[in-house]
Order: C-alpha cells, then structure tokens, then sequence
C-alpha cells in the first residue's frame, strides 16, 4: 500500500515539476496551477510551524508555570489584528519588541563583525610579498577597497565633482567586476538547482538506471 | 491621547528593548559578577526569548493574507482568476490540517499524510520553482555578456574567466583559469565586497540608532 | 525586403525556446550517459575537510542546516557530505535550523546520511533541536543561553534529559559551527554572533553566487567558505559518492554550451556591427 503511495506520489512531483518548467515556454493554465498549489502548500504548511513555535517557544513555557510569558503570547495573538481595519495598531506592540531587539542584537555585533574587523583586516595587509603577483594582488586590494568605500560617500556632492569623480570611478569599475564574477557564478547556482530537479525526473519518475 | 497608544508608546518599546540589549552587550561580561551584570543578563535573555516568540507568530501571517486576498477574489468571481484562487485555499487548509495533525512536534496522528505531502507537493514544488530561474540565467548570461562597451568587455572578460573556472572539466585541464579566477576573487572581489561590507554596515548602524531613536518608523506600518 | 534575418543576425538575438531546449540537452546527457570526466578536489574543500578532521573526540559541532525545500537540490549533497565526515569522527553533532521549512530537509538529511550504520545513537551521538525562531536573534539567544531558548529537542523530549546535552549550554561549550544556508543574511549571522562574539571555529557552505558575499568574512572569522557545488569534490575526497559527484559532468557540459554560445554571439555581434559601419 505504502508503494502505490509513493509511486502517486512521484508521479504527483514528476508532473507537477513539468507544469512549472512550462512556464519557461510561456504562461500556461498548467503553470498557473502548479504555482497556486505551491503557494497553497507552503503558508499552510507555515501555518503548521507557526502553531508548533508558539506552543513549544510559549504556550509550553505558560503550563509550566513562567506567568511571565502571558505577556509576549498575548501580543503575539494581539500582532494579528494587523489585518484589522480601525484596531490594526494594536500589532505594533508585538513588532515592537521583534525591531528594538533585533536591530540592538545585529548591530552592536556588527560593529566588529561588519566594521572593525573589516577594517583592521585590511589595515594589516603587507604589500611586499615573495610572489609579483601577489604583492600586485595587494596593491589593488587596498586601492579597491579604498575606492570603492569612496564611491559610498553621497553625503558630500562635491566629492564626486572633478579628480573625486575619477576615483568614484575607479571604484564604480572595481565593483563591476565583482559583480561579473559574481553573476558568472549566479549561473552554475541554477544548474545545481536545476540539476537536482532533472535527476528525480530521470531516476526517480522515469526510473532510468543511475 | 489616541497618537500616544497607537505611535509612540510602540516607539519608546522600541527603544527601551533596545537599549537594554545593548547595555547587556556593553556592561556584561562573559561571567557576569555584579547583581546589576546578572539582572541586565536575565532581561536582555527574557526579552531576546520574546523576540523570537513574536517571531513565531508572525510565520503565520502567509496564511491570513492570502485568505484575506483570495477569499475576495473568489467571493467577486475575477474571471480567469477566482477558480485558481479557490484551489489555492482547498490547498492551504488540507496542507494546514495534514501539517498540523502530522509535524513531529505536534502529533503523529498523520504522519505519513505529513511526510507524503511534504516530499512529494511542497519539496517538488519549491526546487522546481527556484531551479526554474535556470532557464533565464541562461539567457541572461547569453545576452548581457557581450562587449558593446569597455565596461560590458570588462565586464564579459571576468564572466567568461569565471565560468571557465566553474567548469569542472576546466579546472582539471586547465588549471590557469582556476589561478586566474583565484586571483580575482581573492584581491577584486573580496575587496569590492569588503567595501560594499563596511559601508553597508556604517549604514545599518545608522539606521539602527535612528530606529531606536524613534526616527526611523517604517516598520509601524500606517502613518497613523 | 528586410524582413529576412541573417543567419548571424538569428544567433546574435537566438530565441529563449532554442536556448532553453539546448541547456536542458546539455544537463540531461550527462546524467544519462555519465563523461567520466577527473574529479579535481579544491583547497577550499580540502580546507574544509581539515578543519572536520582536526577536531578532538568528543567535541561538539552545532550543524545548523539553515536551508528550505527550494534549495534543497542544490544545498544537500554537501550537507550530506558533511555530516558524513562528521559522523566518521568521534564528535558530537547539534542539529538545528533556523528555516521554517528546515525540518523536512533535516528529514531527509538523516535518512540519507544513515547514522546508524556508523554506529550512532540519537541523543548520545547526535539530536535535533528543531526549528528555531527569530533568525538572527535566535542565534543570539542560544549563543547565551541554549536551554532558556529551546527547552526541548525534535522529537519532544526535554534537553536536560538528553544524555548528550550535559553541560551543553552556550557557545563556548561548542568546538565548532557549520552551517549550509542560501541567505546572506544567516551566514553573517553566525559569523557575527558566533565566530565574533565567541571565537567559535565557523564554517560555512552558501550557494555560489552568494560565495562574495561572505568573502569578507574569510579566513578571519569564516575560517572554511566554500559553495555546494563543489559538494562532488567533498565526496571524492572523503570516499563517499553521492549526488553532487553525479552533477560534476553535467555542470562541465552546461558550462561548454554557455561559453560556446557566448563566443558564438560575441563573434556574430562584431561582424554585425563591422558591416553595419560599413
């Protein structure tokens, strides 16, 4: 029984999986289907574990006696008034909480993290190495590192006025090319994405021997 | 009065779980000594505790949404649209009853339904979706990689290098593509990246402050 | 009169359709019809793998696997590998994920990777925490105190009853963090929370197109970075082949129909515009 299930089920996958690559044809009624299923699925499968974390992260925590949670378990129900027309403040005690705390925990690691360790980083390189290309590699590290903080300030016009504009350009012309490196490898991204969807059609659906 | 419930009392949270978060990262040790280092300790961990709680609730949002959305869109008969919109709702309530019944941490009472709809609708379904950006990354590359200008041969002479170095077949044959690519990466993108990093970071710092500081509300919402 | 293109005018502006059905071609051969082609292993891997074999028994690892079901194709084969690696040693390995969708791929992880057939035992060898909330912040809150955060496993059962998890209770106690993520946003979160906060050894595994991002972050708090397409390599080298080792032909061959077309079209653009001027 279990097998008729899973075979349903690979066929289910199989075609569905097909119905959206068709969209890469052009729109079709298929696609359409295949993409409201999808979102169907994943907010009620959220929903889910939306219900599991409120009631291991909270309700749990109530039953055992820390009355003090009654306060974040009511704003969290209260957060859902959002949607409401007149009382739709009411969520923003929940998020509150959500943005003050999580603003105050990312940034106050940001500043080694992000910024200081960033910048003592650089400022420890030694230029002069054994290898030409190396010590070249560091002179242009520091120059793009640089400039392409430079390109950054906006805060002052006149800086990206005359010889600053040159060097907002040297920095413009840096981040170009790590974004063409960076797309270059935007593409095997995909591949590996995509080859793993041909693999169950082809071994898993079609049953192609591997 | 009605601006103080609604705006600003949500403005002084803000900052008073703010500032609490971060004198527990400026005055507490790592062993905390001083009665005030172990209270400011167990309030910064109640208060990150709630945060992610709140966090929890709001997963939940996706489904009230797209209620709210498609039941009008059903209930108004859009045409083209209301069929699909009905499925979707039959889709999200059985996915919802089926994951609830069956999620691990909550009952095992549809286990197999659970495992069933997860691998074979919801994991199919959401590789597919991402892997199908495939097709167009493809014609991206085919159509943003030539050499109009300097900029674009510039532009194309790292992407070419850089997919040649991605390529197995290329790193075990020809491994100068792999030193040059390594270069690259190493001395122009890290220090591009390491640029966009710090100025990226002073800004979220700013940004940070001034949303502590009540000057930055967006995340209220509505401007009332 | 005009209406006809040339043959170089066609492939310089070639139609989607063509493309599309030539890089499936290109994908799809290889899987069928394997090219054998040599498995080159790279430093970033072999990095990775020394910093795995460099632990001492008995160490914890926290394994966050900090992806969805819609990178799952891409992000497993070397989260597999991983905990394969791991599972050899005589360590300890803290699952978790910060992923609504996280515990399924941990499903399908386990069932993968066998522990059993190492002779691991869940709760003494390795356990589940769970999907936890708040992203960022949740890393935080288990960095400082893990059980006020998370007061049972996976599966139920109350951390203080789990063998494994004596005097398991923040960062420090922890040897070693990896994660495998497709958010910038979790790998530098772990790299601020835990590599700078607490000098946690950090690994991270992220997508390729995500690999500069973090390239700041490498070697001073990220001191293994690497991207899951090279997931094929990381089983090459540990002598156990999976579905990564599987992909390496087909990315070789839709690597060659890219750069072949990008020639193709570059070559056509020129002439194009070399007759145009004249």
């Amino acid at each position: 029984m279990a097998d008729i299930w899973t075979e349903i089920g690979i066929w289910v996958a199989a075609l569905l999986t097909i119905f959206i690559y068709s969209f890469a044809y052009r729109d079709n009624p298929a696609f359409k289907f295949a993409e409201h299923t999808y979102v169907g699925a994943a907010v009620g499968y959220s929903f889910a574990i939306a219900l599991s974390s409120i009631k291991k992260y909270g309700i749990d925590y109530l039953m055992k006696g820390e009355v003090i949670y009654i306060i974040p378990v009511i704003l969290g129900f209260l957060m859902y008034f959002r949607y409401h027309r007149t009382l739709y403040w009411l969520y923003r005690y929940g998020i509150a909480i959500v943005v003050g705390v999580g603003i105050a925990a990312s940034f106050t690691r940001a500043i080694d993290a992000d910024f200081l360790g960033q910048v003592s980083e650089t400022a420890s390189i030694v230029i002069s190495s054994p290898d030409p290309w190396a010590t070249l590699g560091n002179i242009v590290f520091l120059v793009s590192v640089a400039t392409t903080l430079y390109y950054f300030i906006f805060t002052f016009p006149t800086l990206h006025a005359g010889a600053g504009k040159r060097i907002a350009d040297i920095g413009r012309w840096f981040m170009m090319l790590a974004f063409g490196y960076s797309f270059a490898q935007t593409a095997l991204t995909r591949y590996n994405l995509m080859i793993g969807r041909l693999m169950f059609l082809l071994f898993d659906w079609l049953k192609l021997p591997r | 009065m009605a601006l103080a419930y609604r705006r600003q009392i949500p403005i002084v949270l803000t900052f008073i779980m703010g500032l609490v978060i971060i004198a527990q990262f400026f005055l507490v040790p790592e062993k905390p000594v001083e009665p005030y280092q172990f209270a400011l300790q167990t309030l910064g961990t109640v208060f990150t505790n709630w945060a992610n709680l709140l966090a929890a609730f709001t997963i939940g949002f996706g489904l009230v949404n797209i209620t709210l959305v498609h039941v009008r869109r059903v209930t108004r008969r859009v045409p083209g649209q209301w069929y699909y919109s009905l499925w979707l709702l039959i889709v999200a309530y059985i996915t919802m009853v089926i994951c609830v019944l069956g999620y691990p941490e909550l009952s095992t009472l549809m286990n197999p339904q659970y495992e069933w709809i997860t691998t074979y609708v919801l994991a199919a379904l959401s590789g597919t979706m991402y892997s199908s950006l495939a097709f167009y990354i493809t014609s991206a590359c085919f159509r943003a990689f030539r050499a109009r200008s300097l900029e674009a041969a510039a532009l194309l002479v790292v992407g070419f290098i850089t997919l040649l170095y991605r390529a197995p077949i290329f790193q075990a044959m020809a491994p100068i593509f792999v030193d040059m690519a390594t270069w690259i990466n190493n001395y122009i993108v890290r220090s591009s990246y390491r640029g966009i990093l710090i100025g990226g970071a002073l800004g979220a710092i700013l940004l940070g402050i001034r949303t502590l500081m009540g000057m930055e509300t967006g995340y209220l919402g509505r401007r009332e | 009169m005009g209406a006809r293109r040339s043959v170089l005018e066609w492939i310089e502006a070639m139609p989607r359709e063509v493309i599309y059905t030539i890089l499936l071609i290109c994908l799809i051969v290889p899987l069928i019809r394997p090219l054998g082609l040599p498995v080159p292993v790279s430093p970033r891997v072999r990095e990775w793998h020394e910093y795995v074999e460099k632990l001492p028994d008995g160490a914890y690892v926290l394994f966050s696997i900090d992806y969805g079901v819609g990178s799952l194709p891409a992000l497993e084969p070397f989260a597999v590998a991983t905990a394969h690696d791991l599972f050899m040693r005589n360590v300890k390995v803290v699952f978790m994920t910060t992923y609504t969708d996280g515990p399924i791929c941990y499903e399908s992880l386990i069932k993968k990777v066998n522990p059993e057939a190492y002779g691991k035992k869940y709760g003494e060898d390795y356990v589940f925490l769970g999907y936890i909330p708040g992203g960022e912040t949740a890393m935080k809150a288990i960095a400082e105190n893990l059980r006020a955060q998370v007061p049972r496993d996976y599966h139920q059962t109350p951390l203080d009853q789990i063998p494994m998890m004596k005097g398991v209770n923040k960062a420090t106690d922890f040897a070693m963090v990896i994660t495998v993520t497709p958010s910038g946003d979790v790998s530098q979160g772990w790299a601020r929370q835990w590599a700078s906060a607490y000098g946690v050894t950090y690994l991270c595994c992220v997508l390729a197109m995500m690999l500069p991002t973090m390239e700041p972050y490498y070697p001073r708090y990220c001191k293994a970075l690497t991207d899951a397409a090279r997931a094929g390599e990381y089983e090459f080298l540990i002598k156990k082949p999976g579905e990564g080792i599987k992909k390496l032909d087909a990315f070789s061959s839709a690597h060659i129909m890219l750069i072949t077309f990008i020639i193709i079209a570059n070559i056509a653009y020129f002439i194009i515009r070399a007759r145009r001027e004249r």
